[in-house]
């Protein structure tokens, strides 16, 4: 198709652009995978640049001698999957509902929910609904008091809109109830938005240390990113008035990177397969066959 | 809404308490004899303990020091240790009514605060049963001045000890000193002069090492016989502002020579303390105002090569014919020991604080056990080889953790310094300010000092760094203390000495 | 289905009740987890203690709303929030879809992957560490955008005391941080646009920046409203953790926002009251932004959010 694909002063720009980009979003975490495979004298001395001095691997071993990551990578894998099979067929099913704009309702339901955007009860009393519930030290603690972002409800509903009416006129000639309609209909025409709220979910799920601070307080239930930022944490407990306990401890760059690292490889290595459902002209194709 | 009542909360707080409930009825009149024999060991108690847990010494369940204090008491713990974020957790446990018994506050102004609203127990009306807290306190007035609520009371058990080593000091390079044939400076003129003969020598380097914000200023100002904020002068006994003395102009006129003349990082307002230590560490900087403890933990960052790089204790330089050759002494830790006044066990747990507080407690919690944690020698104490350094014994056995003590005799640790650290600790003291008052404010005063203070703070800080970096020139200064003092410096002036007169009137009723 | 306007609200929801059934989850979590908790906005107006809760505390009905509106750096501090958000939009919003349509320009899959992959890795950096990369590349002496300046033969800059300069730095590494995050939606948005308009515009001999114009950014007009519509609502939205870290006291000018001095004034001397007052203020004022973004919107682009 692309046979007689040429290089014109366009796609030398763009080349050129998106240069730019990779070099300035990949040197940082090449800077920071280098740091913590060196030793820290070296980094001491400023000698790392892009690859590692005295290459070790000592921050990653003490990382993981801490018996807790190995419990906090298994208790956040548990949230984001459960989190984020819950917080997507929640919001996919309300967004598709609230995309029906003849439903009853409709305009002053999606109002109430905008709203909440900007107007909260706050930390203590959320805490205390979610305490009342009894959920507080359980999964459910962790995964059901964000289980809904209005934000990816808006663009999910957004999504929704833009379906060819058509589609599900012609499941209604089928028969079929709007239940059936979006699980037969639109759920398989909707990958590539299923995928990318699915990411940001997996995402926020995987990175929150807000919720588990706050509703998780066993050591057994605690995931990665509590884990790990307490490890790096120096000690920083103390209160306004008083001094600095003689308790800072110099946290050094390598086990600061090395925590990164941890945290962040996993969940980076599932974007590949999400964009495979990045495919243009994918909805239309299927409308078609 | 049920949701609100927090009675509900306490109803169910009591459900779940019952365990220790039961075991604590059985046992009422136990522990009733002789207060100096604190042998509490007939009756077993668990209660929960909330209490930061440090990074480098996390709380295990199995440190021997709870097990030694157990077998002492009958008191033993379900620690809920909290490693970050700690107001946050405090303050969701206060509200939910669901308190631990016991609980690290981490400043008297939260103890006041939710002790007046009827959270935490006053230790006061419970003196009786604390003998060996009250003869403590009558030891150290001090001590007891920095313990206070604004009526007198008192929710917040002190710890004392631990603060000795959180000493800051000015520290030098004394290799590359020795190297170059330089005298450590004992005025501003000579750290300028040897900064400047420095910058010679290694173009590269800023010799001075100072970071963060303007709190290098804080450490800086005894030697001009100034403060960086509001301050109790014991001389003249009297209130005064730092900020807009004339002495605290010259300490920011050296400091705007500093940077001017490239003495100091350009950015070292920017400069946390990853920027710092590299300076010192890449031979970048050979003179830093910190704190004294980075003297045996910055080498052990070079690893084998720390042979090449040594620090060592400076004595506070002096800017002013009236200034002190002082480091900033802060006084007693932020943190403290609350009794939830829901404690379904009063009784047991101020006897077990207090014992903490007599001399076998303190013996207990500074050394841990003979046999298991020190043995003795000739009528002298050594810790077990295994503990290496002072951040070792406290990984290995929790002794002198957070929670696990109130107070510490820290001469015992002084053996787990390096020699030159514990030279320094024997000069350190001799140039140290005394520390400042500690007040407790009531609500409305919290509130000016919310409002007004932070306001004052902000501008001062603003205008403060703005002439360091030149960006306002020095004869503006005059417009400065005029704009500062109009944003309300007084009205903060006389919160704090109609605390501090409270504060002596409540010292002296109790004489 | 002719005449919905006749039919009464029980028969509309007679109707609708497999919609209602499909909302229903939704419904119930924003009911449980927001709207309950929503009285908590009465903290706002008493002087809330912790222990004592909300039954039991007074009320005090505006002060804290005066108090925040006579302090002296009421003004200043919403209008640098109001700058910085305002900056932020302008600069931030567009960017994403920039690089998205970037991306899309790309003809070889694997580096198409490849950019993408990449780009979003930043958004992984939590803010202290982005901040300790801002002073590293930022210093005055040896930093590598300073040495830069210096190689083109201009002054260095002491980017991060300059207040000037505070705003540029906070945008520039927000949307580095978010670039390749933000165009997820939008590489998501283009799957839906039909090939078939491609072809047909090649045949009438357009060029691709016609295509671009003509059918790929009508095709993710939508997503780009709604996603402005929100952004515009998020304007005084500002976190506090990544400017308490970029800041320093010479750049207060700037720099401090109405979150910053939320977390000295309130936070920190544990005034819940305060600071839910505060937030509360902002709240309208973003609720007022977004109703008015969205009215708007829908008369001139006739996209909606409600």
């Amino acid at each position: 198709m692309k046979s007689k694909w040429k290089w014109s002063w366009f796609d030398v720009l763009n080349a050129f652009l998106l240069s730019g980009v990779v070099f300035a979003c990949l040197y940082p975490f090449v800077y920071m995978m280098a740091v913590s495979l060196s030793d820290s004298a070296a980094i001491a001395s400023g000698e790392v640049w892009l690859w590692p001095k005295g290459f070790n691997l000592d921050m990653y071993q003490y990382v993981f001698e801490d018996g807790r990551v190995l419990t906090g990578y298994k208790n956040t894998l548990i949230y984001v999957i459960l989190g984020t099979a819950i917080s997507l067929l929640v919001t996919a099913l309300g967004a598709y509902s609230l995309s029906k704009t003849k439903m009853v309702m409709c305009k002053p339901i999606l109002l109430l929910i905008v709203f909440t955007m900007f107007f909260g009860g706050g930390m203590i009393p959320t805490f205390l609904v979610v305490k009342e519930l009894g959920l507080v030290n359980t999964v459910w603690g962790m995964v059901l008091p964000g289980a809904v972002s209005t934000w990816n409800l808006l663009i999910m509903r957004t999504f929704f809109l833009g379906l060819p009416q058509e589609l599900e006129e012609s499941g209604k000639i089928d028969g079929l109830s709007e239940i059936g309609i979006f699980f037969r209909i639109v759920l398989p025409l909707s990958k590539p938005v299923f995928a990318t709220i699915g990411l940001y979910y997996a995402v926020g799920m995987w990175n929150n240390f807000m919720g588990p601070l706050l509703y998780l307080r066993d050591a057994d239930l605690q995931p990665l990113q509590v884990i790990l930022r307490n490890i790096v944490l120096s000690g920083q407990f103390t209160g306004t008035d008083g001094p600095i306990v003689g308790d800072i401890v110099i946290v050094e760059d390598g086990l600061k990177f090395a925590t990164i690292m941890v945290s962040t490889l996993p969940i980076l290595c599932v974007y590949p397969f999400i964009q495979k459902y990045f495919v243009k002209g994918a909805l239309i194709g299927s409308v078609k066959g | 809404m049920s949701i609100w009542n927090r009675k509900l909360g306490k109803a169910a707080l009591a459900a779940l308490l019952t365990g220790s409930l039961l075991s604590g009825c059985a046992k009422d009149g136990a522990g009733e004899g002789g207060s100096e024999s604190v042998d509490l060991g007939t009756k077993e108690v668990t209660l929960e303990m909330m209490t930061f847990s440090h990074t480098n010494w996390p709380y295990k369940e199995n440190w021997p020091i709870y097990k030694f204090l157990k077998e002492e008491t009958g008191v033993s713990f379900k620690v809920q240790p909290v490693m970050s974020d700690y107001t946050t957790t405090m303050n969701l446990a206060i509200s939910s009514g669901e308190m631990p018994d016991l609980m690290m506050v981490n400043s008297l102004n939260a103890a006041n605060t939710h002790g007046s609203s009827g959270a935490f127990v006053d230790f006061f009306e419970h003196l009786d049963k604390m003998p060996n807290y009250k003869k403590f306190l009558d030891d150290h007035s001090d001590v007891k001045g920095a313990i206070l609520s604004p009526e007198g009371k008192n929710y917040f058990l002190p710890l004392y000890g631990l603060e000795q080593q959180s000493r800051r000091s000015w520290l030098y390079r004394d290799d590359i000193f020795k190297k170059h044939d330089l005298t450590p400076p004992t005025t501003y003129d000579e750290l300028y002069t040897t900064a400047k003969k420095l910058k010679e020598l290694y173009p590269d380097s800023f010799p001075i090492a100072v970071f963060n914000g303007l709190s290098p200023l804080i450490n800086m100002s005894p030697g001009f016989n100034t403060h960086s904020s509001y301050y109790f002068d014991y001389d003249t006994e009297e209130w005064r502002y730092g900020p807009t003395e004339d002495n605290y102009k010259v300490m920011v006129e050296y400091m705007n020579k500093f940077y001017t003349e490239g003495l100091v990082a350009p950015d070292f307002m920017a400069h946390k303390r990853k920027q710092f230590n590299d300076l010192l560490l890449q031979n970048k900087a050979f003179i830093a105002s910190d704190y004294i403890g980075i003297m045996d933990e910055l080498p052990l960052v070079l690893g084998d090569n720390a042979s090449e790089f040594s620090l060592d204790y400076m004595v506070p330089p002096v800017g002013t014919p009236d200034g002190k050759s002082q480091n900033v002494f802060a006084g007693l830790q932020g943190d403290g020991f609350a009794v939830a006044s829901t404690t379904k066990d009063q009784e047991t747990l101020l006897k077990y604080l207090d014992f903490l507080y007599s001399p076998e407690g303190i013996e207990l919690a500074t050394w841990g056990k003979e046999g298991e944690t020190f043995t003795t020698e000739n009528g002298e104490r050594k810790f077990n080889a295994e503990y290496k350094e002072f951040g070792d014994l406290r990984t290995k056995t929790g002794i002198a953790t957070i929670g696990a003590h109130t107070v510490l005799d820290m001469t015992a640790f002084e053996s787990m310094y390096s020699p030159k650290m514990q030279e320094a600790m024997k000069i350190a003291p001799d140039h140290e300010t005394k520390a400042q008052p500690r007040l407790a404010f009531t609500n409305e005063e919290n509130e000016v000092l919310g409002m007004v203070g932070e306001t004052v703070k902000k501008y001062h800080e603003e205008q403060i760094a703005k002439f360091i970096l030149g960006q306002k020139k020095m004869d503006e200064w005059d417009a400065y203390v005029k704009e500062v003092n109009k944003l309300g410096v007084q009205q903060v002036l006389d919160v704090y000495k109609a605390a501090y007169e409270r504060n002596q009137s409540f010292l002296n009723e109790g004489k | 289905m002719q005449a919905p306007k006749e039919m009464s609200f029980m028969g509309r929801v007679k109707r609708d009740r497999y919609l209602l059934i499909l909302l229903l989850p939704c419904a119930l979590y924003y009911l449980i987890f927001k709207y309950v908790p929503i009285f908590g906005i009465s903290i706002a107006f008493m002087d809330y203690n912790l222990f004592k809760g909300i039954t039991e505390s007074d009320w005090v009905g505006f002060k804290y709303f005066n108090m925040f509106f006579n302090t002296p750096d009421f003004w200043p501090v919403l209008r640098n929030t109001f700058l910085l958000g305002l900056y932020k939009l302008i600069f931030g919003f567009p960017a994403p879809i920039i690089l998205a349509l970037l991306i899309n320009e790309v003809s070889k899959s694997f580096l198409k992957r490849f950019v993408q992959t990449v780009s979003y890795l930043p958004h992984f950096i939590s803010n202290v560490v982005v901040a300790g990369i801002a002073v590293m590349f930022l210093s005055p002496t040896g930093g590598l955008i300073n040495q830069m300046i210096s190689a083109v033969g201009l002054d260095k800059i002491n980017f991060l005391v300059e207040s000037s300069w505070f705003r540029t730095i906070y945008i520039s590494s927000d949307i580095w941080q978010h670039i390749g995050w933000g165009t997820i939606i939008f590489l998501a948005a283009l799957t839906a646009i039909d090939p078939q308009l491609y072809e047909a515009a090649r045949m009438d001999g357009a060029n691709r920046w016609k295509q671009t114009l003509n059918i790929t950014l009508p095709g993710i007009a939508p997503a780009i409203v709604i996603i402005l519509i929100l952004d515009i609502g998020k304007i005084l939205e500002i976190g506090f953790e990544k400017v308490y870290l970029l800041a320093t006291p010479a750049t207060y000018e700037t720099a401090d926002i109405i979150s910053t001095y939320v977390y000295r004034v309130g936070l920190t001397q544990g005034n819940y009251s305060y600071a839910t007052a505060i937030d509360l203020f902002t709240g309208i004022i973003s609720f007022i932004f977004i109703i008015g973004a969205n009215y708007i919107s829908r008369r001139v682009s006739g996209s909606s959010i409600w």
